[in-house]
């Protein structure tokens, strides 16, 4: 049976917070820059890296690579890795590996 | 009363079953129908957990969530509690969203954790919670309410949803609904409340990132040593396996009065299951365990949880059948610490 009256409930959804990080300009070649590689810290996620790196220094000039690893892949990168890595890097390249 | 001070979005419907259909299209639900959150509903549980529509419980750490009580309260009146519930629920979402829980990493995990809410003190008999024949079963309001309105909040208020942010590769049926009470008047001992550090006369509410329970069956023998002896192969099949920071144990009532029976004390139990549940690292490579080569010889022993300390023993469950469970945790209990909070 219907009724004349609308039923009136609230919605159970949190929104999250507006992002306020932007995209960085790509780069338009990777020759002469400092590449950064940052491991998750999962079983393989270095070696996915490595074989990264390598196809990526067949085809380009790195003036430096910094490697890190965060070795916990369920928290956030630690502030100091990730202060360092823009610090120094011009790209980066991070792996979850498993 | 009035709905005045409630800032949620709100959406009109022709009828119940409009709503529970509008849910379901929208991703709100867990599957299964809601009750709708009307107003008048929500306020009842604010009211009664003498909450404001605005407090903040809870900050979802990843991505800055912000969840307030009235927020807890539509999930909560959509899981079907009764207003008399919330303080629980409430006091859940608050321990969720401690640091050491890691609350984005067991929701998102492909581990598919469940949140296992263990209440203790009077407030489980004032509400009717169940801790005793099938504990963790169906046919118990406040158990299973209050579990799935942690699950609903997990998913609607932190965005958790199946596929999205919930990679769970099985996951498990206490995803769910998973909350219990513990059986604090036939236990011999101290209730679990206390191992945390409250009073026994303090309500608290423990969460602990679960994976599915192991059941112990041990009905051939009286003696401790004989009984547990079982836990320890069933610690050995959970989660990491070795080196785990914490493990549940839940011991049912034919299991504890032969504990009880030889006097043994809940630090025995947990000192006797820390110490016995150790092999050869040769053994757990053997059961398919990855230990790197640089943790040690072979012959190293390692144990399955790293201190007697991280096995939380509680007592519940029914008065026939010699059937306990292990339940190991997220990550080895190691990525998510457990949280008590008072009620």
């Amino acid at each position: 049976m219907t009724t004349a009256t609308r039923l009136e409930v609230l919605d159970p959804t949190v929104e999250p917070l507006p992002a306020d990080g932007v995209v960085a300009d790509r780069p338009t070649t990777l020759d002469g820059l400092t590449l950064g590689l940052l491991a998750n810290g999962k079983l393989n996620s270095v070696e996915m890296l490595t074989a990264i790196h390598d196809v990526l220094a067949d085809r380009f000039e790195f003036d430096a690579v910094v490697e890190r690893n965060k070795h916990n892949a369920s928290r956030p990168c630690p502030s100091e890795i990730i202060d360092e890595l823009v610090h120094k890097c011009d790209v980066v390249v991070t792996s979850s590996g498993d | 009363m009035t709905s005045g001070q409630l800032s949620s979005a709100r959406l009109e419907f022709d009828s119940w079953s409009e709503v529970v259909e509008g849910f379901m299209d929208r991703g709100w639900t867990d599957g299964l129908p809601i009750v709708p959150p009307t107003p008048e509903l929500v306020n009842a549980s604010l009211e009664a957990g003498g909450r404001n529509p605005s407090d903040i419980l809870a900050t979802e750490p990843t991505k800055g969530r912000v969840i307030t009580a009235e927020k807890v309260a539509v999930n909560a009146v959509m899981a079907g509690c009764k207003p008399e519930y919330f303080k629980v629920v409430a006091a859940a979402v608050e321990a969720m969203s401690e640091p050491q829980f890691n609350l984005h990493a067991i929701t998102a995990s492909t581990q598919g954790a469940a949140v296992l809410a263990v209440v203790n003190g009077p407030v489980a008999k004032e509400i009717g919670l169940n801790s005793g024949v099938s504990v963790f079963g169906p046919g118990h309001r406040a158990n299973a309410t209050i579990g799935r309105a942690i699950r609903l909040v997990i998913i609607n208020a932190t965005g958790s949803q199946s596929g999205e942010i919930d990679k769970a590769t099985l996951g498990h049926p206490g995803k769910y609904t998973w909350c219990m009470a513990e059986a604090e008047d036939i236990s011999p001992w101290e209730p679990f409340q206390t191992d945390r550090g409250f009073e026994k006369d303090q309500s608290t509410v423990s969460l602990f990132a679960a994976l599915s329970p192991i059941q112990v069956d041990n009905h051939a023998f009286q003696r401790p040593e004989e009984i547990l002896v079982s836990f320890r192969e069933a610690m050995y099949a959970g989660g990491g396996g070795w080196n785990q920071g914490e493990v549940v144990v839940v011991l049912c009532p034919e299991h504890i009065g032969n504990l009880e029976r030889a006097g043994w004390s809940k630090k025995q139990v947990r000192e006797f299951l820390h110490d016995s549940a150790r092999r050869p690292i040769d053994e757990w490579r053997a059961a398919g365990r990855y230990i790197r080569n640089d943790v040690g010889q072979s012959d190293v022993e390692l144990h399955s949880v790293t201190s007697a300390e991280g096995i939380s023993v509680v007592v519940a469950g029914g008065g026939a059948g010699a059937f306990s469970c292990v339940i190991p945790l997220w990550s080895g209990g190691t990525g998510s610490r457990s949280v008590t909070r008072l009620i």
